[in-house]
């Protein structure tokens, strides 16, 4: 009798250890599926490609440099930004609307550079080289908007240079947005 | 031999236990992915859509109709101002498709653009070019409208482009803003 409760015991004990092995499987099982939904769903989450964004990052600075140096100012329609450059850079002998050169080209610039990217919420870096020092009221043809600055993460930059010739040198004009 | 069939009842009980939970999170498992499946699709149809305006704002500098030239030589990222009245206007007057002609040019364009919206924007000097004299608000040229108003997404670009004005001797600073339309994704 004793022998027989023994053995009911042993196989009731069994049985449980068997249950409680295949609800331990499925909860892995249920686990494992749990971490694979979170995985495939953080992966699909993640950043796709923006092709509008790259493009306007690609050619914005580009198409701006060139544009803006070949426009007419405003004060005085026979010149260009182009002019104005090299005349700032070398004798600054034009008289635009009573400012010399180095500032109304500055002017010229700075409202461009409203126009196309700051009324669009646009980060950008736009410097010179070679250009004469600071004018009187502000650094000539250094804008930085938004925080960005020579440090920041960079996409693509546009460039132009303005032969000074027959002056020796180059005027460089950069433009950088950034990310 | 009671006993057996409990033991036996049980064990069936647990397998078709398992098997109903492989079963739910199989179907889990098919709806997950289906929706991770459509949002990829809607990612890839709205890249396509982007890619698909970009390609026109590259190709609208680089048109004849439009670009400047000097003694036979085209100017890189100009536009003549007198070019895009021109097309402006024949494309105001014609998109309606009353004149056959004027039909066919739209139709023409209509392959390369289609549910486009393509504005010439002079933006600098703000004078002269572009200004309407009774108003003095700017003109913004449209030189070609799918008029696909019932669309509801929009995709917008915009780049920098000199517009020239050979008549009063200006270079211009302007944009080309090209807009395309398409229905909502589902």
């Amino acid at each position: 009798m004793i022998e027989m409760k023994k053995e009911t015991a042993r196989r009731k004990r069994t049985h449980n250890r068997g249950q409680i092995e295949t609800f331990g499987l499925v909860f892995i099982v249920i686990l494992i599926s749990i971490g694979f939904f979170i995985y495939v769903s953080y992966k699909s989450s993640g950043t796709t490609d923006n092709p509008q964004k790259e493009f306007t990052n690609d050619k914005m600075a580009n198409d701006f440099v060139l544009s803006a140096i070949e426009t007419s100012i405003q004060e005085c329609r026979e010149f260009t930004v182009k002019d104005l450059i090299i005349d700032c850079a070398r004798d600054k002998r034009i008289s635009c609307n009573g400012d010399d050169s180095c500032t109304a080209v500055n002017r010229t610039i700075n409202r461009l550079l409203n126009q196309t990217f700051m009324q669009r919420n646009i980060k950008f870096r736009f410097n010179s080289e070679n250009l004469p020092s600071p004018i009187s009221n502000g650094e000539l043809l250094n804008v930085s908007y938004l925080n960005c600055t020579r440090d920041s993460s960079h996409g693509q930059s546009g460039m132009a240079i303005i032969s000074l010739y027959p002056v020796p040198g180059n005027v460089f004009l950069k433009m950088n947005l950034c990310n | 031999m009671n006993k057996k069939t409990n033991r036996g009842q049980i064990q069936l009980g647990e397998t078709t236990a398992v098997v109903i939970i492989v079963i739910i999170i199989l179907v889990i498992g098919i709806v997950f992915w289906s929706k991770v499946s459509a949002s990829n699709i809607k990612d890839v149809q709205s890249q396509s859509q982007e890619l698909s305006v970009i390609e026109i704002a590259n190709i609208v500098p680089e048109l004849p109709e439009l670009k400047c030239s000097e003694s036979g030589v085209s100017k890189v990222k100009c536009l003549d101002w007198y070019k895009i009245r021109a097309m402006g206007d024949a494309m105001s007057e014609n998109s309606g498709g009353s004149d056959t002609d004027g039909r066919l040019m739209y139709e023409f364009y209509n392959n390369y653009f289609q549910n486009k919206k393509i504005t010439i924007v002079p933006l600098y000097p703000e004078d002269d070019i572009g200004s309407n004299s009774d108003t003095g608000k700017i003109w913004n040229v449209t030189i070609y409208d799918s008029k696909a108003v019932n669309k509801t997404v929009t995709k917008l670009i915009y780049i920098p482009v000199s517009i020239k004005d050979y008549a009063r001797k200006n270079t211009y600073y302007g944009l080309i803003v090209v807009e395309g339309y398409y229905n909502e994704l589902t």
